[in-house]
């Protein structure tokens, strides 16, 4: 078996996950990254609009601050999040965007002089002061009061996840790629690293790590239309469930993107709406100024896609094979624009559609795009449950999105987090010992061993696992999806329940060695089944509409009852979660108002200690500049 | 109805003694804006 020793297993290669070992290593430890695909293949690289980070260089922006930038994260998240995390993540953003500059990302920079840019349809015009010319600008995103993303064209995970890539290759950082972590090695009480696979060969091998840290991004392929990656199916979060121990947050909180393209669900950046452009629908009329005559197209994510698939169900939709779908026409933006500020939109356009952006409305309907929740850690990104084991980015629940993320803040989210949690990994790391019990690695190993050779063997049946995969991301589209209710989420976890016995008996048609992709998806579909029925247990017990949630039933939301966590995690032979709850959050430097955008009935929170603080709560008012403008969240 | 497509694929596995590199059919129907992607997800 070969065994690979290191200070750090970082199982994620993706923005997240690099950060956390850039620290590692520029503190002096000894660091793997683990990866399904090539690192810079991870899906970080997808992102296109930019990051959030408070500068307020580009004049739009001016005035902002982080104490702006933490009110706008603490609403978006729709009083969801732990605000100290929110406070820390806004108060370090700049300084990791400025870390980022220095290591060589070629941000957008202020350009002196006036320019036209257009909101809802409309061209507006706005002048950049020559004093701030060359600083790195920023661009709208929803759910801001400032303009506040910053970015490289609309490549921005891209250059990021290649420039910090580069820091990783510099401080001689291992990437293992193309290898799978498929179980924790724990006795319970501390994590020793983690049993893996090899894609290439098909075997399995051995991390032992003094710490360990999951980076493995989110659990979109849940779903059947999702912007995320293939390889977005939650390993994090089932290396959790399955240790019985470490609970993952919030799982119900998942994102819907309103621009998925059809039929793909490729992502088409939120940035072509904070650029100006508008959606339409069968009669090539725009609605949004309908639903939301504010913010219009540049209400929150979770808001869009709500009356986006209100008005499809209003029959309003386009139709085509592929089912309904709406327009987005940013055809007014004109040729120079698409073609640069929205260059990968229109590549993706031309190449996946057929479609030219500059003359042709483009097909989109909402898809699955975030994963809020994750493997829970606390502040210092530290997971519940096991001693040694770390967790940061799309797959960890740090929680400063809550119930609803900004676009913007979850590029911020990897870098920021990672530079955080990756000094805490340093400290914890500083003079650690530990001693592996190879009887204990032996067991794991053996584990792994027997349900592979069940697996090709097929001594539990012969259900074929994309069979179930496909049932499991049907139940999760029709019954756990935007709008939500008591009768469909019932019928979604019953349903999933037989879908889960249905896993056990998984077997394969084909048991080739080597690359077998079938026996990849046949070790983790159990993990999966049991995630969705997570979200949608959580999903069933929430009984009210916060953030991305939204409960037809429930619609308003509940303070009272629900200023909470969901922490679900798994016992082996169950065929359901156990959920336990806990405050969301320990400070209430914002106390729970209105978003100002999307549905506004709330049950106010009876606590004295979240709204006792009426100082506190002038306080947030006062940081929300009265006249800007706010714009809807982006990708 | 759109046009019949049809997929030659070579097929060999170098880490099964087994295998012999080969050439496989396969045929589908296409329909508006199939790419690669979708064609290989519906012939897995
Ligand atoms: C299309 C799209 C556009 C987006 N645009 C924006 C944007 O403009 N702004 C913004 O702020 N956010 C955006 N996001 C969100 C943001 O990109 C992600 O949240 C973020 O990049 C996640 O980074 P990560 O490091 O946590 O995970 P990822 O980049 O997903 O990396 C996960 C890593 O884990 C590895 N891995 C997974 N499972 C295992 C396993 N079992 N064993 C070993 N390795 C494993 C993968 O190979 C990969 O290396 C976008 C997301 C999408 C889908």
């Amino acid at each position: 078996m070969d065994t690979f020793y290191t200070d750090l297993l970082c199982i994620g290669a993706g923005l997240a996950g690099e950060r956390v070992a850039v620290e590692a290593a520029s503190r002096g430890f000894d660091s793997i990254c683990l990866s399904i695909v090539p690192p810079r293949r991870s899906h970080s690289s997808a992102a296109q609009g930019g990051m959030q980070a408070a500068l307020g260089n580009a004049c739009m922006g001016e005035g902002d601050c982080p104490d702006v930038h933490f009110a706008d994260t603490v609403k978006g998240s729709d009083w969801g999040c732990d605000q100290e995390v929110a406070r820390m993540f806004a108060e370090t953003a700049p300084v990791a965007v400025r870390e980022m500059a220095h290591w060589g990302i070629p941000w957008n920079r202020v350009v002196p002089g006036s320019g036209t840019f257009y909101k809802g349809g409309k061209e507006y015009q706005k002048i950049e002061k020559k004093e701030r010319e060359g600083r790195i600008t920023a661009r709208d995103f929803g759910g801001t009061a400032k303009w506040r993303t910053c970015y490289t064209s609309d490549g921005t995970g891209h250059t990021l996840l290649f420039t910090m890539d580069n820091q990783v290759v510099k401080l001689g950082v291992k990437v293992h790629d193309r290898v799978e972590a498929v179980s924790l090695i724990h006795d319970d009480q501390r994590c020793y690293g983690a049993v893996a696979r090899c894609l290439k060969t098909g075997k399995l091998r051995v991390y032992l790590a003094k710490a360990t840290l999951i980076a493995t991004g989110g659990y979109g392929r849940l779903y059947r239309e999702t912007t995320n990656a293939v390889i977005c199916d939650g390993s994090g979060a089932i290396l959790a469930l399955k240790t019985g121990v470490v609970p993952v947050g919030n799982p119900e909180a998942v994102q819907f993107h309103p621009t998925g393209i059809v039929p793909t669900s490729i992502l088409v950046t939120e940035g072509c709406r904070g650029d100006g452009g508008t959606l339409k629908d069968v009669d090539g009329k725009r609605f949004m100024d309908i639903y939301e005559p504010d913010k219009q197209e540049l209400a929150s994510r979770d808001v869009v896609s709500r009356w986006m698939t209100h008005h499809i169900r209003e029959g309003k939709g386009v139709k085509s094979p592929y089912g309904d779908h709406l327009w987005l026409d940013i055809r007014h933006l004109g040729e120079k624009h698409i073609k640069t500020k929205l260059r990968e939109v229109d590549e993706i356009c031309r190449e996946f559609l057929g479609v030219d952006p500059v003359t042709q409305m483009i097909p989109v309907r909402p898809a699955q795009h975030y994963s809020m929740g994750g493997v829970r850690t606390n502040k210092d990104g530290a997971c519940y449950g096991l001693d040694g084991l770390f967790s940061a980015g799309e797959g960890a629940c740090w929680d400063m999105h809550g119930l609803n993320r900004l676009g913007g803040n979850s590029l911020a989210e990897t870098i920021v987090a990672g530079r955080i949690v990756g000094q805490k990994v340093a400290d914890y790391l500083d003079g650690c010992e530990v001693t592996f019990n190879t009887q204990l690695v032996t067991d794991f190993v053996k584990r792994e061993e027997e349900v592979i050779s069940r697996l090709i063997q097929g001594k539990d049946g012969r259900e074929n696992v994309y069979d179930v995969r496909n049932a499991m991301q049907d139940v999760m589209m029709d019954y756990v999806g935007i709008f939500r209710n008591a009768t469909d989420l019932r019928q979604a976890v019953v349903k999933l329940q037989e879908i889960h016995e249905r896993a056990q008996k998984v077997g394969l048609r084909t048991s080739s060695p080597g690359a077998n992709p079938e026996l990849g998806m046949a070790m983790r579909v159990k993990g999966m089944v049991r995630l969705a029925l997570c979200v949608a247990y959580a999903a069933e017990q929430r009984t009210e509409s916060r953030g991305a949630h939204a409960r037809e039933d429930y619609p308003e939301r509940n303070d009272r009852d629900w200023l909470t966590r969901t922490l679900a995690t798994w016992k082996e032979g169950d065929d359901l979660p156990t959920l336990n709850y806990e405050p969301n959050s320990q400070v209430w430097e914002i106390p729970p108002g209105q978003r100002g955008y999307g549905v506004s009935k709330i049950i106010p929170s009876e606590d004295p200690s979240v709204v006792g603080n009426v100082e506190a709560s002038k306080a947030g008012e006062a940081c929300q500049p009265q006249d800007a403008p706010e714009t809807p969240e982006t990708n | 109805m759109g046009r019949q497509l049809k997929f030659n694929i070579f097929r060999y596995n170098p880490e099964d003694p087994k295998s012999v590199p080969h050439m496989e059919s396969f045929d589908l129907e296409e329909t508006d804006a199939l790419t690669l992607y979708i064609a290989l997800n519906r012939l897995r």
